[in-house]
């Protein structure tokens, strides 16, 4: 066996955790380092990383919209349009698993491979492009020595198919880990809810936010039941925390045929375990900075914070015509966790004005993950 | 004058008593568990003369006594809480206190013997505090969280300390230290203020009646906060 040059460990990687946030679980074969998040920072914002040089994860997952891109569906770099919203990477390091709902899918280092190599739908389209995307990132004046010093052992990997003894460290592999370092720092716990909540600052809220706080907290309308915790999403992974078992959830949204199917390009769950109890079924999302991120729901069919609240109230949502036509509050599959409550006007504003406190001004402001400036050329606006 | 304040710093003392014993026993003590002593001195069987002890170690001595000393005078106390009649009662805790008064000694001479030893200087602290002398109490916090300021059973003991002494913006703070880094022992210090709040109802000190209610509010709105946050602990053994 050949060992590689050795090299001194990193010294360990400085985190800014907010206060009540624990330390992210980090994969053992991807440390964290400072060399390798600024990589990924780069390359998280690189329209070279898509096929045709206009498309970056940035274009989808925009920092002034907490990392979403606004759309109902995420649309690709060939135009083509995804099933689902792009959610939010405020946290994400924490995501038990990742994406809507997939519970295969517990790694960002995984995650990343499934938009750069996509068919169907085509999102940065690099499918059979690799060489293609490597030498644009190996003729770049700065990438080299940027790979380089992320990844000072050369070949990384043995996931990479990088011929023995190929000392060049750009390679898919260490992009995608380079990446997912990066989205690991993307940590969001500065919202005026966590003034409240850490600072003592009792003006933090309005004393709407704060009665909408004790109506999201209530036995009565359960919502923290499922948006739990620092997060305010489902399951979270980090160090010291027992492996859990992943949580989905039919909030009924739909009620195709009266018998709680939901559309045929979004099944949930029921999409990868094909059990009749999973349809439906989505992981709760993070509500951190939610006020950003509409339109909601994993199909973005909800357009606004006040109807989402009409959804819960009711109980499950009615498509009265169309193809989705249905009532979801009478779906066989809901969870029994929706089951609808009484709310006057005030308390719906209220709930919403709670809702509004949980954005963080800083996380999207935060120059050290905005788009990064290149040498040589003026700052890129991030792209579209 | 100086009498009034006595007595009912002697009232609160016995009050804290009740709350402590009240407590589980795990989440009485100011945290301090019996010591090994620093290795390197420790001489095994065959060996002739064990050598002389160094400074440290004298000092880890003094302090698991001190530590027997303190659970000896907490048993005192809880037994006191319980008893039948008064005079039973009366006569438990002033045995206690004597033993606390035993305990201080050996905590001093601990910290004598090492000054760096935050551990001796917190439970001092946590001794002087149960007989009543706060300010001497908050001096030995104050030195034990110089030397170890992530300390956090002096963190929350010395907020009791400045209840003791109805500084309340002081203890405000100490809580939200502790909410963010140790919510056991925030948990713990809200408890004690609760039952502070019930105290100065019934004897008031020197807050003014409106102040002690603003601090009472406080006290119910962290509770409600408190309530609905998980901490990091509760999480990691969450099911979901
Ligand atoms: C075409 C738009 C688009 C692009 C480009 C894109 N994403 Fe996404 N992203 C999405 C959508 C849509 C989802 C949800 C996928 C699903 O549920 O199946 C998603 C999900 C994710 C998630 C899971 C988030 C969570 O909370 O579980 C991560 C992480 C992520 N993307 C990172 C990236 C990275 C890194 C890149 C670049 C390599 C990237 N995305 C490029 C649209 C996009
Ligand atoms: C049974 C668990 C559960 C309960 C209870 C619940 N939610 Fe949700 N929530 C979810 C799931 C799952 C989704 C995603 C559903 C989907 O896309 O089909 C979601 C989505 C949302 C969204 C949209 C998020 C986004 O990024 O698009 C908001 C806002 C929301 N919930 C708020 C609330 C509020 C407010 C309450 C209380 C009234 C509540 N939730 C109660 C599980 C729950």
């Amino acid at each position: 066996m050949v060992v590689p040059a050795a090299h001194p460990p990193p010294p360990a990687y400085e985190w800014r955790l907010p206060p009540g946030f624990p330390v992210p679980r980090v994969p053992a074969d991807n440390p964290m380092t400072t060399a390798k998040v600024d990589l990924g920072r780069r390359l998280f914002y690189e329209r070279a990383l898509s096929g045709n040089g206009t498309y970056a994860c940035a274009s989808c997952h925009r920092q002034e919209l907490a990392f979403t891109d606004g759309r109902a569906r995420a649309a690709g770099s060939t135009g083509e349009l995804h099933p689902r919203s792009a959610p939010s990477l405020a946290n994400v390091a924490y995501g038990a698993t990742l994406t809507w709902a997939d519970p295969r899918l517990t790694r960002l280092e995984d995650q990343a491979r499934i938009p750069m190599f996509n068919e169907h739908p085509v999102e940065l389209g690099l499918f059979g492009r690799e060489d293609e995307v490597l030498g644009r990132l190996r003729s770049d004046p700065d990438y080299p020595g940027m790979f380089a010093a992320a990844f000072p052992g050369g070949v990384a990997s043995s996931d990479d198919a990088a011929p023995p003894g190929d000392p060049d460290p750009v390679s898919v592999a260490n992009v995608v880990r380079a990446i997912a370092c990066f989205e690991r720092t993307l940590i969001s716990g500065d919202s005026p809810y966590d003034h409240l909540l850490y600072k003592d600052d009792a003006g933090a809220l309005s004393e709407s936010a704060k009665r909408g706080m004790r109506l999201f907290f209530s036995e009565r309308l359960h919502c923290s039941r499922c948006h739990v915790g620092f997060t305010f999403s489902g399951p979270v992974a980090f160090e010291g925390a027992r492996p859990i078992a992943p949580t989905f959830h039919n909030t009924g949204l739909y009620n195709l045929g009266g018998d709680g199917s939901y559309p045929e390009d979004n099944p949930g769950l029921y999409g990868i375990t094909g059990r009749a109890e999973d349809m439906g079924r989505f992981r709760a999302p993070t509500l951190r900075n939610i006020a950003l991120t509409a339109p909601y729901m994993h199909d973005g069919s909800i357009a606004t914070l006040a109807e989402v609240i009409e959804h819960y109230a009711r109980g499950g949502r009615l498509v009265s015509s169309g193809p989705y036509a249905g009532d979801g509050r009478d779906s066989q599959r809901k969870s029994d966790l929706v089951r609808g409550f009484d709310l006057d006007d005030r308390g719906k504003a209220d709930l919403v004005e709670f809702l509004k406190s949980l954005t963080d001004r800083s996380f999207v402001s935060d120059p050290r993950i905005a788009a990064p400036a290149r040498s040589g050329a003026p700052a890129p606006r991030g792209p579209r | 004058m100086k009498k009034v304040a006595h007595s009912k710093v002697v009232r609160i003392a016995l009050l804290i008593g009740v709350v402590f014993a009240l407590l589980p026993g795990d989440l009485r003590a100011s945290g301090g568990s019996p010591m090994p002593r620093p290795s390197g001195g420790s001489s095994s069987s065959g060996m002739p003369a064990a050598p002389p002890k160094t400074p440290e170690e004298q000092a880890v001595d003094y302090y698991n006594a001190g530590l027997k000393l303190r659970d000896k005078a907490l048993a005192l106390q809880k037994e006191a809480a319980q008893a039948s009649n008064e005079k039973d009662r009366a006569k438990l805790e002033k045995k206690a206190q004597q033993e606390f008064d035993k305990a201080i000694a050996q905590f001093r001479k601990a910290t004598e013997k090492n000054a760096m030893f935050h551990e001796a200087h917190s439970d001092l602290g946590f001794a002087l505090r149960k007989t009543g002398d706060y300010p001497a109490a908050l001096q030995a916090y104050d030195r034990a969280l110089s030397l170890a300021p992530a300390y956090t059973p002096a963190v929350e003991y010395r907020a009791e300390a400045y209840l003791g002494l109805d500084r309340v913006e002081d203890a405000k703070q100490a809580y939200m230290v502790l909410f963010a880094g140790d919510r056991g022992r925030a948990d713990e210090l809200l408890r004690a203020m609760k039952g502070w709040v019930e105290e100065r109802r019934a004897a008031p000190g020197s807050l003014t009646p409106d102040a002690l209610q603003e601090f009472s509010s406080w006290v119910t709105q962290r509770e409600e906060l408190a309530g609905q946050t998980p901490s990091v602990s509760e999480l990691q053994q969450r099911q979901w």
